[in-house]
């Protein structure tokens, strides 16, 4: 019975083998061969009246007349226009117009570009590689946003035309036919003339908008012309402009302010516990490790990781202890060097200054976990400090100090580092007290200020969230007529207030 | 001397900070062709600078060497893995005779040279091994946290415990569990629901909070340093 089962097992094994060989076969028979056997390798057999060329040819022909048709049903978009895109270095052009009423959400029927170096023509197809797009509502070629902010725009769809795409693929159409040119000499074969590089002029460039459906094409005759054109000022960037005044205008006010009034500023327990590591370091005799994290010196958190090691270091210098740090960075380690040399200057303790503290480990990631970590099982800190921009090395780091019994304090704007860093050190700065921490420790009024300017703004953020939150529940409760509420009495005021606003946008 | 130490280095930054600051705000081709210049100046700064760190690097295990400090066996460990990586670095050892591109600077292009056998075998297992502590350290880390003695570490138990359960197929098991043998509020209970609302409304919002005060913390020590407020960079004093 169970020799009877395999042997039935195996047969039906060798079947199944035979069959995908079989239908393998199919596909790389030649199509005639496929023909032989009386249909085609895909199965339909409902044009074995013809042989299989013709077949093709029948198909494709069919599709063409059905592709034509379908173009000829699209409805043209209407105001076609081409103008310079604002905003932008003068290297390209968007190509806009109103929605079609034909807008086909399968995407058979795709809008396409082609351009002249003529009003006249004749038109191509784009040199560079381009993909027709969809002719459905929500798709624009490119990303730019802020073309649907204004309700108005979003009747209409646009394409942004690269003109440095063009040279890009002159160059590339001239090395090749370079190349073949070469060649040919080479095989002393009449080479022709010598190809010469293409060069367009952006200013003469033409556009025709059409839509494409199964290789088929149906230009619209408008033909589409601007000139690029370079902005001096990016007006999309006017609110951000004017808030980073209004900011700075409240920073410098603040700074100012500092110098007269005394400022309060909550207690940053990390920081507090600075100066209490410090003296621990300094009984134990023991050395303080401190890491400015793994970002060049580019990075405004390494920036601000380097003027904290500075007021480390001057208090390192009076309480005769010593810190070590281990670099990531080259530039960041020279950058260091000079600040703690400087701090033990301004400490009147040059002679304390040991240049052999500040080096260069290496900048490959786990290396340099590697090393400090076997520094810190070796050396034992009394304290590590860890602030800057980490990566995945935070846990490590933070790990093995805590196993050490070293007092640890962090300090990073990595957000997802935020909470390794809370789980395995003693104190932890949370982003932004990673950049209060320098005039924390200073208490210079003018360092104060800034401090002060960015609490100004926070509450300025958190007044426009709290009113965002109650005009979106009046708005909500608005909606519902039932509830004759003063909220929803606010809620449809505010619901006018947002459709005259769109209106006007 | 005072002016180059003091003076100079902020003029230059308030005119490259205003400089660059200004560049953010105009698109035209010359702006951005001057913002390209500095990228590439910071490209071979960086690249000189990397000569300071093998200077420094080695300057400093060279002397522990010498002076036979405690754990100077280390310090050899790194001089010679860096000759033999140096070494094996050189154009002609190891040139893969098939090989239909000449790398006439050997390095990973080549990958049967000893530079690759090296850096394949040696660097990158040593690296692998060091990144996998991590999960050993998660775990560790992870119990310390959740140990429930204080009424946040019990919220942050109870919150973890629900995500670890809501992002693993268990999670939606014991949903489809509860759906099926009760009814009521308990046939509504889905922890990958719990999961997603966890991460995107108290989890998203405490990101939110962070995210916004680094950028006005960014902005502040930038201006403070364009300004010449902030000169701790330069050794603190005024």
């Amino acid at each position: 019975m169970t020799t009877a089962l395999h042997a039935r097992q195996i047969r039906l094994v060798l079947a199944v083998f035979v069959a995908m060989f079989l239908l393998l076969l199919g596909f790389r028979l030649p199509a005639g061969a496929a023909q032989m056997g009386g249909g085609d390798a895909t199965g339909f057999s409902e044009q074995t009246s013809l042989s299989s060329e013709e077949g093709e040819q029948g198909r494709t022909e069919q599709a063409r007349v059905e592709a034509r048709m379908r173009l000829q049903e699209f409805v043209p978009p209407t105001e076609l226009e081409a103008s310079d895109l604002p905003n932008d270095d003068g290297t390209a052009v968007v190509i806009t117009w109103r929605k079609s009423p034909s807008s086909d959400a399968e995407g058979i029927i795709r809008y396409t570009v082609y351009f002249a170096e003529s009003p006249e023509g004749p038109f191509a197809k784009l040199p560079f590689d381009f993909r027709p797009i969809r002719t459905d509502a929500n798709v624009v070629a490119d990303n730019l946003q802020y073309w649907r902010y204004s309700r108005k725009n979003r009747e209409y769809q646009y394409i942004i035309i690269d003109l440095p795409a063009f040279d890009k693929a002159a160059k590339e159409e001239y090395k090749r036919a370079k190349k073949a040119y070469e060649k040919r000499l080479q095989q002393g074969v009449p080479a022709g003339p010598e190809p010469v590089l293409h060069e367009y002029d952006w200013n003469k460039l033409y556009f025709k908008l059409g839509v494409v459906s199964d290789s088929e094409v149906r230009l619209f005759p408008a033909v589409l012309h601007a000139e690029p054109k370079q902005s001096w000022f990016d007006t999309s960037k006017w609110n951000n402009l004017i808030m980073a005044l209004i900011f700075l205008t409240a920073i410098l006010v603040m700074i100012e302010m500092a110098r007269r009034l005394k400022l309060y500023l909550r207690r940053i327990a990390g920081l507090d516990a600075v100066d209490e590591a410090i003296g621990r370091a300094t009984e134990l005799g023991r050395p303080i490790f401190y890491l400015c994290g793994l970002d060049p010196m580019t990075t405004v958190s390494t920036i601000a990781s380097v003027n904290l090691l500075g007021h480390v270091a001057r208090h390192v210098a009076n309480y005769e202890s010593q810190v070590k740090v281990p670099c990531f960075d080259p530039i960041v380690m020279s950058v260091a060097e000079e600040t703690v040399k400087e701090a033990y200057l301004d400490a009147g303790r040059p002679d304390a200054y040991n240049p052999d503290n500040i080096f260069f480990l290496t900048n490959d990631q786990f290396s340099y976990v590697a090393a400090v970590n076997g520094m810190m099982v070796r050396e034992k800190p009394a304290a590590n400090f860890f602030f800057g921009y980490f990566y995945a090395e935070s846990l490590l780091l933070g790990e093995v100090g805590q196993s050490t019994g070293a007092i640890q304090i962090a300090g990073t704007d990595a957000n997802v580092q935020i909470p390794f860093f809370i789980t395995t050190c003693d104190y932890t700065l949370i982003g932004e007290e990673l950049y209060a921490a320098s005039a924390y420790i200073s208490r210079e009024p003018k360092l104060l200020g800034s401090i002060k300017a960015s609490d100004m703004a926070k509450a300025v953020i958190i007044i426009v969230l709290l009113l965002g939150l109650v005009f979106s529940i009046a708005l909500v409760v608005g909606s519902h007529s039932s509830v004759s509420a003063p909220l929803g009495r606010l809620g449809e005021l505010m619901e006018y207030f947002m459709q005259v606003f769109n209106q006007h946008a | 001397m005072g002016f180059l130490k003091r003076q100079l280095p902020v003029v230059i930054a308030f005119c490259v900070g205003i400089f660059m600051l200004a560049l953010y705000y105009i698109p035209s081709a010359p702006a951005k062709s001057a913002g390209e210049v500095l990228n590439i100046w910071i490209a071979i700064v960086s690249a000189f600078a990397m000569l300071l760190g093998i200077d420094s690097i080695l300057g400093h295990h060279i002397q522990k060497v010498r002076k036979r400090s405690a754990g100077y066996g280390y310090s050899w460990v790194l001089l010679i893995g860096f000759v033999a990586m140096m070494i094996a670095w050189i154009p002609w050892w190891g040139q893969a005779p098939q090989s239909t591109a000449y790398y006439p600077w050997g390095g990973l292009e080549n990958p049967t040279g000893t530079f690759s056998w090296m850096f394949y075998n040696m660097m990158v297992p040593m690296q692998a091994t060091v990144f996998a502590i991590l999960a050993f350290y998660i775990a560790s880390a992870a119990y310390r946290s959740f140990r429930a003695r204080t009424a946040e570490a019990t919220v942050l138990l109870i919150a973890a415990a629900i995500v670890m359960l809501g992002r693993v197929p268990l999670g939606s098991s014991i949903g489809d569990y509860l759906h099926l043998a009760h009814t009521g509020f308990m046939s509504y209970f889905r922890l990958e629901t719990m999961t997603s609302w966890l991460l995107n409304v108290p989890n998203a919002a405490g990101f939110r909070g962070i995210l916004l005060g680094v950028g006005l913390g960014i902005i502040a020590t930038s201006v403070r340093i364009i300004f010449g407020v902030e000169k701790t960079y330069m050794g603190g004093a005024d």
